[in-house]
């Protein structure tokens, strides 16, 4: 009943979808980390207007459906605003502003976490506002929010498979195409399944041992 | 502008009836993911070694695959596989979502019961309970408290990606809209007042999740 052949064959021809993942992965991830910064620096330390816009957008990003947002993005902004991007940076777009909204959230409160003192003793040694940040609080929020960074990572690599949706060759999207090349379903998409496991499972493990690493003692 | 909005307040029958197929889709999914959770999670604590370690490995094989791929395994691979036909979508809708989502409250639900003190559990079998009573009794109502917060956010979680079932033709919301954008080919008018409808129901959710925790809070410090 299961057709090992089919099942051996897959791999091969899910290869070119699965580089598409990793490039969508490796590209947004270092976006979405920038843009996240920025948004908790926004919600930490802008004027009161600006922080009430950024808390606003992270709100909305992270309170939507990330299919949905897509969507919205893929049909929405062509036909209502004329930019027409093409389909990998139009996903590759709302990646990052879903991603980067959680992101942020995780480093407001990594960087809330780090006491105002540390602060002040940077400044008090004669650095900037900018130094003592850089320098003093961010390496201790770092340690802070590494481990959850990693699982956002991870849980990156898995939400690319929505792009599949709207015609971006990934991984899912070459599976389910092979699937309706060559009818060996069951084969085809435990293929699939068992590619993302075989990527993500040691990366899971390998953010468990982070979390280990670099839990907070109080 | 505001015209385009009539294919909605049209077709609202048919958007009310996907509205009750999402509601009964995330009662159905949540409820099988907080009991394969809770009994994964008690299976993790109080089973021993090896069924800790099988469970473990199960979960996170299951946390390794997104859920989009499990659902349409789920959908098309296993009635291949159990040799079933006419597999309802729904079903198969409930069945990957209840599990992906089980896998993670399993984690919480472990996380929970081992953050009560070693003392509590002995305390209850010198009054002479039975473990599953001492469980059950003592030590499962003073984790669930503090696992409320990441439990809301795993149910909050569950209902964005309950839109996926739309992909396994489950006539939920995100069907009903992709349905009616085919149709008449105005994805601005339906495709934001879905986002707008899923942003305020998920505050609203979340906000009053956040409020009964608040309330129960203090009962389960530590």
């Amino acid at each position: 009943m299961f057709y090992w052949p089919a099942f051996f064959d897959a791999f091969p021809a899910l290869l070119p979808g699965l580089m598409v993942t990793i490039e969508l992965t490796v590209l947004v991830m270092p976006c979405a980390l920038i843009v996240a910064l920025a948004l908790a620096l926004a919600r930490l330390y802008a004027p009161r207007p600006l922080a009430r816009i950024a808390t606003g957008w992270v709100e909305f990003w992270r309170a939507t459906p990330l299919l949905l947002q897509l969507y919205w993005l893929y049909y929405v902004m062509p036909s209502e605003t004329g930019i027409l991007l093409p389909g990998f940076a139009t996903v590759a777009f709302g990646l990052v502003c879903n991603v980067s909204a959680f992101l942020s959230e995780n480093f407001r409160a990594g960087i809330g976490s780090i006491r105002v003192g540390q602060r002040h003793a940077g400044l008090a040694l004669g650095m900037s506002e900018t130094q003592a940040f850089f320098r003093v609080v961010m390496p201790q929020a770092w340690s802070r929010v590494m481990p959850e960074t990693a699982s956002m990572w991870v849980e990156l690599f898995k939400e690319t498979s929505l792009v599949s949706t709207l015609a971006v060759a990934d991984l899912t999207y070459q599976a389910l195409a092979l699937r309706t090349e060559n009818y060996r379903t069951l084969e085809v998409l435990t293929a699939l399944a068992l590619s993302y496991l075989v990527l993500a499972y040691p990366q899971a493990k390998f953010c468990d041992w982070l979390y280990r690493r670099h839990r907070v003692k109080e | 502008m505001f015209d385009a909005f009539t294919i909605v307040h049209r077709n609202l029958p048919l958007l009310g009836q996907a509205l009750l197929v999402t509601i009964e889709l995330n009662v159905a999914s949540i409820a099988l993911a907080l009991t394969l959770g809770t009994l994964m999670g008690i299976g993790r604590v109080y089973g021993g070694r090896w069924l800790d370690q099988g469970i473990g490995f199960v979960i996170d094989v299951v946390r390794s695959i997104p859920i989009l791929v499990i659902m349409v395994w789920v959908f098309f691979g296993l009635p291949l596989l159990l040799g079933i036909t006419n597999f309802p979508a729904f079903l198969a809708g409930v069945l990957a979502l209840g599990v992906h989502s089980g896998a993670y409250i399993a984690e919480i639900v472990r996380g929970g019961l081992a953050s009560v003190r070693a003392g509590q559990m002995h305390a209850a079998l010198a009054l002479g309970m039975s473990r599953p009573q001492a469980i059950g009794r003592i030590v499962l109502p003073q984790a669930v408290i503090r696992m409320m917060p990441p439990l809301n956010t795993r149910i909050v979680r569950n209902i964005k990606d309950s839109v996926l079932a739309s992909t396994i033709a489950v006539q939920e919301l995100f069907w009903a809209a992709n349905l009616l954008e085919g149709e008449t080919a105005k994805p601005f008018p339906i495709y934001t007042t879905l986002m707008v409808f899923y942003f305020v129901a998920i505050v609203t959710i979340a906000r009053a999740l956040d409020r009964l925790y608040v309330k129960v809070a203090a009962r389960g410090a530590a």
